[in-house]
Parts: C-alpha cells; structure tokens; sequence
C-alpha cells in the first residue's frame, strides 16, 4: 500500500511532462471546419501564409476552443458556431463571411442520377443518406425537402448518418442510391458524382465564417485578410466552394 | 422534442440493443468459452487470437468491416438480400456492432469459469456413469455459473457504450439506432446541446455503474 502513492504521482508527473513538450507553436494556429481540409494547405501555400492547421467537426472545435485550446483563428462550417463563440464574449473583432458551402445530391459513381428533388420519389432511390438533423448538414437538408414537401414523403427512405463524412462514406460505398452531401464533398471523393445543387432558396445558406479569438496573437487578423483575398477565394472555388458575391 | 423524451428513446434504444445482443451472442460465447478451456496447443492459440481480434481493433475499424461485410454492396451483401434481411441502417446492424465488441469479454470470462471449475468434480461424475452432456449440465455449467454471469454483465456493459462500429454500420437514426452514445454525439453538434448532452451523459454514468454493480455482485458469489 506505500507504494500507491507513488504509482499515481509518478504518471501523473510524466502526463505533466508531455504536456509541457505541447508547447504554443509560433505561428498562427487555424483550428477549422473538415470541409476545408483539402482547400486550406493549397490555400497557405498560394498566399505564402505560414500557419498550423488542425481540422474537425465545428462543433467539437468550439467547443475544444471554449475549454481553452490554444486558437487564433477559428473558421466554422456555418455560421452559427461562430456566432456562439461570440456571444460569449470569445472572440475578437468582427467574423468574416469567406465563402458558402453548397448543399448537393449526389449519387454514387455510374448511378442513375435523380435531375431534381421529386425524381427522389422513384423507388430506385430506396436508401437515400441523410446526416443527422443536428448537424449543419442535416439541419439544411431537412429544411430543403420540408419546403419542397417532400419531406415526409422521403423520410422513410433515410439511411441516417451522424455527421458530412459518415453521409459521404455511404454513398462513396454505394451503400446508399443517393444523398445529401455537400458540394465540397463530391470534389473530395471521386467515387460519387454531383446529381444536381439543391435549390439555394429552400434552405439557410452555410455560410463558412472566419474569426478572430479572443486571446489571439496579434498576426491573427491578418490571417483573416489572406482567408478574405482573391487568391484564396480561387482557390477556395476549386475545391467547389462558392464565393461569389462576397464582400471584398 | 424535449430533452426527457429524447434521452428515454435513447436509452430504450441502448437497453434494447446490449439485451438483444447478449440474448443471441451469449450461447456463442459460452461454447467458444468452453472449447478455448479445452482446447490445446496451436489450436488455442489460433483461436485466442480470433477472439481477442474485436477487443483490439478500433471500434471504427470493426463498423468499416461489417460494413465491408454485411453492408448492401459488402462481400455477403447479396446473399443477405436474397434472404430479405438488411442489417445496415438498421437496429439488427446496432445489435451486430454491439455483439462485436462485447463478444471477446464474455468468451474470455467464460473461458476463465470453465478452468476454474475443478476437473475432478467433472471426473466424479463422469465415473458415476453420467454422460459428457449431463456433466456439462449438471456440473461443470451450475459451477460455472456466477463467473458466467459477471462475464454477462461485462458484455452487456460494453454493448451499452459502443459508439464508433455502430455509428459507421448502423448510422443514427432515432428510435431505431441512436443509442446514447449517439445521441450525445448528436447533442454536442448544437450550439445549444451542452444541457442535454450532460443529461445523457449523467444517464449514461449511471446505467454504466448499475452494470457494474451488477458485475461485481455477481462475481462475488463466486469468492464467498
């Protein structure tokens, strides 16, 4: 038993150490949103920015950024997440709007591919991925089919996933006929195909939002200039974001 | 819908799902307990190991590979078709992935309670004239018993907080596959979820210390 304390102490002291190894990098730190994991290293290296990166779902990085994780910039799939970051007094400045993530059905690969959201009614589309309504995703998707009243009609055909990349798997397996996903999604995986954009009007749009924390280091805001630049947009645009009439 | 409804639909979904799937596993795992007791040699460790393989892997390795499997486009997913059986998406595929991970636990205790029996008990009533079944019956199981029961328990403990197998294999659909885990998961994409995911999280505290007080007054009958 007298050795027990030292059992707990001694690990505890080397977690200490680890963490201590875990020191702030130099530069600036972008924890951002999964869509842009593909945009964003062609991004720095295109506007000569040098920052770190670190991607997730925008829930869990809020939330990961709220406890204290070490974040400059933090850029968030919609813009809500950013807004609640704010409203606690989180952040610095104003957010910027840098570009709008599209929703899309998609198929899988050499599927038939539906041309509208009625066409969704054939029986052939029996098993359609869907993400969970508490994603941004799902949330959008929902909103869609309602205002299209196809909603209840479809509902039964759901194959449910709990977040963008679980939907997409789906479909890039063919395990569902079609899906929502969104238009960053389809230029990431080559195994499924955009069917058609769903009409912007029958959702809010997603609007992927950059801001600046509020214990950022001074470079911080520059960082939101590079994310806001003409360089960035095009290449934001090549990986199927939309940034067409944003404000300069 | 309310945070109360919410959290009871999970938790019905979650209960259904570890008993289901300890109801149709735990024959499985009590004879693969009984044949790695018996077996010897390369044979067991052969099957050491393929019982063992679930309790490594990532969860989410093990979704990927029922989905590889078992999903509708997977290697027995036509064979599966023509029986008009679909297990992905579905609560049967939530039963699969829990029974994945919860199998090796059982078998494992399993395989421990028929060593630990003494083999000169079997060896009486095996002189006596009985037959290896009614030793098996009578004897080896009733002894076995309360070790099986905590290994029960382990399984069904592990059923109850699966979450990545289920979540790639059976997705997240309310009422159907959203277990607790996937409804906390679910609550910690809203802005505004926290109050709800700490509810699901006290619940699930709660039904994991109910599994485990259930374990250890099992297993304690076996020391007395």
């Amino acid at each position: 038993m007298r050795l027990a304390p030292s059992g707990v102490v001694a690990p505890l002291m080397l977690l200490c150490a680890l963490g201590c190894i875990e020191t702030r990098p130099r530069e600036v730190h972008v924890c951002a949103a999964s869509s842009l994991a593909q945009a964003m290293p062609e991004l720095l290296t295109r506007t000569h920015t040098g920052a770190t990166t670190a991607f997730g779902a925008s829930g869990a990085l809020a939330r990961q950024i709220r406890l204290g994780a070490p974040c400059d910039v933090f850029i968030s799939a919609d813009a809500r997440w950013a807004a609640s970051l704010a409203e606690d007094g989180l952040t610095r400045g104003a957010s910027v709007h840098i570009a709008t993530n599209v929703v899309v059905v998609a198929t899988p690969r050499d599927a038939p591919r539906p041309a509208a959201l009625s066409d969704l009614q054939a029986p052939r589309y029996a098993h359609i991925a869907v993400a969970a309504p508490e994603a941004p995703l799902g949330e959008a998707t929902r909103a869609a089919l309602d205002n299209a009243h196809l909603l209840s009609v479809l509902k039964p055909h759901f194959v449910l996933a709990s977040d963008a990349n679980t939907t997409r798997m789906w479909l890039a397996r063919g395990e569902a006929n079609a899906g929502f996903v969104y238009a960053t999604d389809v230029a990431q995986e080559p195994a499924i195909e955009r069917a058609f954009d769903v009409p912007p009007d029958l959702y809010e749009a997603l609007h992927v939002t950059a801001v600046v924390l509020r214990n950022a280091r001074p470079e911080a805001e520059a960082m939101l200039g590079v994310l806001a630049s003409q360089e960035a947009r095009s290449v934001l645009r090549a990986h199927a974001f939309q940034v067409d009439g944003l404000v300069e | 819908m309310g945070w109360l409804s919410e959290l009871s639909e999970a938790l019905l979904v979650s209960a259904g799902v570890a008993s289901t799937a300890l109801g149709l596993s735990a024959p499985f795992a009590i004879a693969t307990g009984l044949a790695l007791a018996r077996l010897r040699g390369l044979q067991r460790a052969v099957a050491m190991g393929a019982v063992l393989v679930p309790m490594v892997l990532p969860p989410v390795v093990i979704g990927f590979g029922l989905l590889t499997a078992l999903g509708r486009h997977g290697l027995f997913g036509g064979a599966l078709d023509a029986l008009g059986v679909q297990l992905a998406f579905s609560f049967a595929g939530a039963v699969a992935a829990a029974s994945c991970v919860g199998f090796p636990l059982f078998a494992l205790s399993a395989k421990s309670a028929f060593e630990s029996v003494d083999p000169k008990l079997e060896e009486v009533a095996r002189t006596l004239g009985a037959s290896r079944w009614r030793v098996l019956r009578q004897v080896s199981l009733p002894l076995a018993f309360p070790a099986l029961a905590g290994g029960a328990t382990l399984f069904f403990a592990r059923a109850l907080g699966e979450f990545g197998a289920t979540m790639i294999f059976a997705g997240d659909a309310p009422g159907r596959t959203r277990t607790l885990a996937l409804a906390t998961y679910a609550a910690l994409q809203r802005p505004d979820g926290d109050a709800d995911a700490v509810s699901f999280c006290v619940a699930s505290l709660m039904l994991s210390m109910l599994a485990i007080a259930l374990h250890l007054s099992l297993t304690r009958a076996r020391h007395a």
